[in-house]
């Protein structure tokens, strides 16, 4: 392809806002009525966390890069200043959007539903006298209320900490102070009548005086500040990546304020005081028309006795290649087992680690980790098989984002354990999911391989679609030992048999990949593509799927997040189409299918085609190639595509229409995959039952 | 669980390390019951020790620790399969560096590995071992003239077999990182570099392909960068074996003319060093690929490590390989004008004795090979000198290439050439004294053999013949017919008894009776 084919920055829509368009799409589901109400919540709450980690992290780093002077424009045209500017407008009526919704459409609802949610004046006599006591016992002493005078200077504020703020009257002049509501105690405190609640802030501003007593308290406001939190660690001058780490993480808590939240109608001294203190421009300043951080509204679907608001709980089903299998590696031996979590059971993935710890017959383990839950059964598994004598190598990434001071904890832990703990390479994130066991069977050593698109993360597997593979075939296991041979340093980038291994090789894969069908079409023959992943932002695969939409390749983008790539222009786009599915569950596996004139290849990845993942990340691709399993994974993306209920088509301007289905023929995919996998578990405990020479007859004969 | 252990037993795990000139290579293989060989790691890792050697003649402490370091790694990994019976081999960055004897002492002391420094002869055998396990067909390729090259980071090793047999072995310390080293002392622009560097290649090969010319129909070649080279450029395999056709690897060179290392390494997705080797090896290949009659390349990627494994599965007495050898040893004392029926008659005696006593003497299948090749090539000095021929015999053998015996088997023959008419090896000897103890005692044993058969042939008239030997108590006596007066013969044979009696304990006689006499 010609190197300046398709680099008009129109044919591109910045990342960032591409971003809070995803964010807005979330929004869109906590405004569907047909989703249930606690629900509903829950999908504004994320809006909130979302917008959090972006202002930290993005928005950050905008800053730095405006500060540093940096001009460079993005794909789309836009300098960092640009973009900052339209990022900011967009936030901004994002937010009042979210408030909007919070005050308009839900609220109202679950008052209905039973809910109330008071306001001090709300309040009843017993009521006040409950949260008196309250108080007491429970607020006020972990309050550290900070006055601010002379002697005493702005005391530092908590990234993302709700504070209120107070004007006090001296008879020197009015002075300011400040107190931090408390993040150890919830949100949300339950009255003494049922279905009631009230703020904490609320409850702290009642008792005010008690906290800052003969004081004259003439106004109060509650604020958050949003942190910079982009993290630039020079690796290559760090003898001690995990040391390094733990110094970084520390700073962040104290990075330059991008936002200020504050509540409406602020009292205008305190808002002024604020925002010399805090050194922000008034276009940061975002004022709130509710609650500040509206994160606790998802604890609403906690309270018991709402079942009927919510989801009903997915209960993971054993995956179908499992069904009546006992010994995994069995299992495995026998064939191939594709899984499709949540919907069929992640626990089967830890289990494999469980057995192989426990397994006398098995040598080694090795595993990488990017982000796992708190307690997991994984690190306690490979814990016990490093301490039975087991070789266990464990690849752990302490640079995830935000899960660094969680990681370095359990890093020490395996460390300990006599595990083999290897602290991702520098300059890279080992961001693949692969674990694969060694072990001596009567034919000699077998390999056993498990590959994702998801973490080994037993929390977020309930709630994240991904991929999974277990494999014992040579290639594989082959190919599993030369990448951690890789990552331990022992060898070179080897030469894989089956795998494509970012940042070496995954580029240049997927570019021939596009090259080929581009290549085909040209000849006249059938090419397509269908990708499914988390974001498409990378320049170079987009403007090759331009250059192969012009060919003649039809090309389907199912992209939950970010996408870079605008399709439907006229002579560069045409056969390109793009849609999102945002719903119940958050889409995250990563399928990509090529048609090859009939030879079709399908793969799975832990890589988005974003750069970070194809030039700074270790990541893995992996072909699925058993006919069956090729079979279900093309009618997981033919499910997908005419999903009519969470999905939306992204149009020339980069927005996104919802699709819209009517009657029997509207298809919620993610339903119908948890559908299906209830129904296949079911068919084999009938088949069970009814013993082993019972026909098999079809459901509608019956 | 107890039928598992049982079954473990018999399948058997094995691992080699090849510390080779450019980069260090680990292969763990598991044999299975039905003798399988499967490769369970192979893992490769650049480290050019070869730089230094090849430039300064010695290793740096810096890079003495980075190699331990790596090694370390490996025995982790050999570790993690229990592997117990491991082999460490070094080639030509060790084995010339002035402080070789301090770098393998210093691995043995941070590792516990003791590592093997193989010669050029040793590591052509083992890879022709393992390009023989890998083609399915190569017998046949061989018989119809082949070439079999290996393009190593040290230098270049040069096998050419055709109907006969082996036809020609060498080494050529022309390997890519060696040549890469030389030039790089001269700073110059790209093209004008890669112009110079064909030159000097072309130049060093020259000689040795010049015998080579036009006569063989097959090509073979290994290495490391061939097997790089292969996967960019090519992607055809017939039965397994990868092949690269003549146009492919133009194209290749064509293309690379105009890249410095760096635009290679991102082009192929290489390392830069690995890039910085590319354009010497195809240079190499191609003048190679020219010198031959063959239309393609056949690229079994197999190399020293996978000989090791195969020999250390199956062990080292393989009929063919020796069959091969005697062959070639043959053709060699051809070539040295010896008298072919002294000769056969001299082996004849020798292995006749050799049967006798081998078996009750410690002496191994091994060791009647060096004592067959040594009747072979006892006389080849002659061609220089006939006064001192066992000197010049002898220091012919050491320079000798004689592919797949051992540096060790090498001494042994020059001592054992070098003695075969008289004498005793004493310490003074330098090849004898650089023997193990068990060696220098083998080689005195063949010799006292290889001296008693000499003599019942010192005539070179063939007059004995139908000779027996049998052990009579303490005596060992041989019995032949003679055409005529052996006078001669037996009188030599007398005075060469004394090494015979001391090294076996036993008195050795020769009854002659000659024909038509009672």
């Amino acid at each position: 392809m010609d190197e300046n084919l398709f680099k008009n920055p129109e044919y591109f829509i910045s990342r960032e806002l591409s971003w809070l368009e995803f964010n807005q799409r979330v929004m869109e589901e906590a405004k569907d009525k047909k989703n249930p109400l606690l629900e509903r919540f829950k999908f504004l709450a994320i809006v909130t966390s979302n917008l959090d980690e972006f202002f930290m992290v993005r928005v950050g780093s905008l800053y730095d890069q405006v500060q540093a002077g940096i001009e460079k424009k993005d794909a789309a045209g836009l300098t960092p200043k640009q973009q900052l500017k339209r990022v900011i407008t967009r936030a901004h009526q994002m937010m009042d959007e979210q408030y909007e919704i919070y005050n308009k459409n839900l609220m109202p609802q679950l008052n209905k539903a039973g809910i109330q949610l008071v306001s001090v004046q709300q309040l009843q006599k017993d009521e006040v006298l409950y949260l008196e006591e309250y108080f007491k016992q429970e607020i006020y002493p972990v309050l550290t209320p900070m006055a601010v005078d002379a002697s005493r200077p702005f005391p530092l504020i908590l990234n993302r900490s709700l504070n209120i703020a107070l004007l006090i009257e001296r008879e020197e002049g009015d002075t300011f102070a400040t107190v931090q509501v408390p993040a150890v105690l919830a949100r949300l405190v339950p009255l003494n009548h049922e279905g009631r609640y009230i703020l904490l802030e609320d409850v702290i501003r009642m008792h005010l005086s008690e906290i800052f007593p003969k004081q004259k308290i003439k106004k109060t406001a509650c604020y958050r500040i949003t942190r910079n939190a982009d993290m630039a660690i020079h690796e290559e001058d760090a003898p001690d990546l995990l040391k390094e780490m733990e110094k970084s993480i520390k700073r962040r808590k104290w990075g330059q304020a991008v936002r200020l939240e504050v509540e409406n109608k602020a009292d205008e001294k305190i808002l002024q005081y604020l925002q010399q203190e805090l050194d922000i421009p008034p276009r940061d300043i975002y004022e709130i028309h509710g609650p500040l951080d509206l994160s606790f509204v998802s604890k609403l679907s906690k309270i018991p006795g709402y079942a009927h608001l919510q989801y009903d709980n997915l209960i993971p089903q054993v995956p179908q290649d499992l069904l009546g299998e006992s010994d995994i590696f069995e299992a495995i031996r026998k064939d191939d087992i594709l899984m499709h979590h949540p919907y069929e059971s992640f626990d089967q993935v830890v289990n494999f680690v469980e057995q192989a710890a426990k397994d006398p017959d098995v040598l080694a383990i090795k595993q990488t980790l990017y982000r796992v839950s708190g307690q997991s059964p994984i690190i306690k598994a490979l814990a016990v098989a490093a301490e039975s004598g087991k070789q266990v190598t464990v690849l752990v990434e302490v640079k995830a984002r935000f899960d660094e001071e969680n990681n370095i904890h359990w890093a020490r832990r395996l460390e300990k354990a006599g595990c083999h703990v290897i602290y991702g390479l520098v300059g890279l994130k080992t961001h693949c999911k692969i674990t694969l066991v060694v072990r001596r069977e009567e034919e000699g050593i077998r390999r056993y391989v498990h590959l994702g698109t998801g973490n080994y993360n037993d929390v977020t597997a309930r709630l994240y679609t991904d991929m999974g593979l277990f494999t014992c075939k040579e290639a594989y296991g082959a190919d599993a030992s030369a990448l951690f041979n890789c990552l331990s340093g022992y060898g070179d980038v080897p030469n894989f048999y089956k795998l494509t291994m970012a940042p070496t090789g995954l580029r240049r894969k997927f570019l021939a990949l596009i090259q080929r069908e581009k290549e085909l079409a040209l000849r006249g023959k059938k090419a397509k593509i269908i990708a499914k992943m988390n974001s498409l932002l990378d320049p170079e695969i987009t403007r090759a799927l331009y250059d192969a939409s012009c060919a003649g390749v039809e090309i389907d983008l199912i992209v939950r997040g970010i996408c870079c790539l605008i399709p439907g222009i006229p002579g560069v786009s045409e056969n390109i189409r793009v849609r999102s599915i945002v719903g119940w569950l958050l889409e995250h596996s990563r399928i990509y299918y090529f048609y090859n004139d009939g030879n079709e290849e399908i793969y799975l990845s832990s890589a988005d085609w974003m750069p970070r993942n194809l030039d700074r990340r270790i990541e893995l691709l992996f072909p699925v190639e058993e006919k069956r399993h090729m079979k279900r994974l093309k009618e997981a993306l033919k499910l997908l595509l005419s999903d009519t209920r969470k999905a939306r088509i992204m149009n020339p301007d980069g927005s996104y229409t919802k699709v819209t289905g009517r009657g029997s023929g509207v298809i919620n995919s993610q339903e119908t995959f948890y559908q299906m996998a209830q129904e296949a578990a079911l068919n084999k405990e009938n088949l069970k039952d009814k013993g082993v020479f019972q026909p098999i007859i079809r459901k509608n004969e019956l | 669980m107890e039928k598992l252990q049982g079954k473990i037993r018999k399948s058997m795990l094995v691992g080699v390390i090849d510390i080779g000139s450019g980069f260090m290579q680990l292969k763990i293989a598991n044999q299975d019951e039905n003798k399988q060989i499967h490769l369970l790691e192979s893992v490769t890792k650049s480290l050019a020790i070869g730089r230094e050697t090849f430039s300064e003649g010695r290793i740096s402490p810096e890079m003495m620790r980075e190699l331990s370091q790596h090694l370390l790694g490996f025995r982790q990994l050999l570790r993690e399969y229990k592997v117990r019976r491991v082999r460490v081999v070094a080639t030509g960055a060790i084995r010339e560096a002035s402080n070789c004897e301090y770098v393998l002492d210093q691995i043995r002391a941070s590792t516990g590995f003791s590592v093997e420094v193989m010669n050029g002869p040793e590591e052509r055998f083992l890879t022709q071992q393992a390009i023989q396990r890998a083609m399915p067909g190569y017998e046949k390729l061989k018989k119809e003239g082949l070439l079999a090259i290996n393009i190593g980071s040290g230098g270049v090793k040069i096998v050419a077999y055709d109907a006969e047999g082996l036809r020609y072995s060498q080494n050529v310390p022309m390997g890519a990182l060696r040549v890469r080293q030389i030039l790089s002392r001269l700073e110059l622009q790209s093209s004008t570099y890669t112009n110079l560097l064909e030159e000097y290649i072309d130049y060093h090969v020259q000689e040795v392909i010049e015998p080579l010319k036009e006569k063989y129909r097959h090509l073979v070649m290994t290495g490391e960068e061939v097997d790089s080279i292969y996967r960019i450029c090519s992607n055809v395999t017939e039965q397994n074996v990868h092949v690269m056709s003549q146009n492919e690897l133009k194209k290749l060179y064509e293309q690379l003319m105009f890249m410095n290392a760096s635009q290679i390494s991102s082009e192929f997705g290489i390392s830069f060093d690995r890039a910085e080797m590319l354009m010497p090896t195809v240079m190499l290949m191609r003048a190679f690929e020219r010198a031959s009659n063959a239309k393609k390349i056949y690229c079994p990627s197999v190399g020293l490590s996978d000989g090791i494994l195969y020999e250390m599965c199956r062990g080292k007495d393989d009929q063919e390989t020796e069959d091969e050898l005697l062959r070639y040893t043959r053709f060699l004392a051809k070539q040295y004008y010896y008298v072919e029926k002294h000769v056969e008659k001299v082996v004849e005696s020798a292995l006749l004795i050799f049967d006798h006593l081998g078996k009750k003497q410690n002496l191994t299948r091994r060791h009647r090979l060096l004592l067959e090749m040594s009747a072979v090539l006892h006389d080849i000095g002659k061609a220089v000198n006939l006064e001192k021929h066992g000197e010049c015999g002898s220091a012919l053998i050491l320079n000798i290439d004689l592919m797949g015996i051992s540096e060790e088997e090498q001494k042994q023959l020059a001592v054992l050439i070098r003695y075969h008419e008289a004498g005793e090896p004493s310490p003074e000897d330098k090849e004898y004294r650089e023997l193990s103890r068990k060696g220098r005692m083998a080689v005195s044993k063949l010799l006292a053999v290889l001296q008693l058969a000499n003599a019942m042939d010192c005539s070179h008239k063939q007059k004995l013949y139908g000779i027996t030997a049998k052990l009579e108590g303490d005596c060992f006596v041989l019995r032949a017919q003679a055409k005529e007066n052996a006078m001669l013969e037996e009188w030599i044979f007398q005075q060469l008894s004394s090494l015979f009696r001391e090294v076996f304990s036993l008195e050795p006689h020769l009854k002659v009776r000659r024909k038509g006499m009672v």
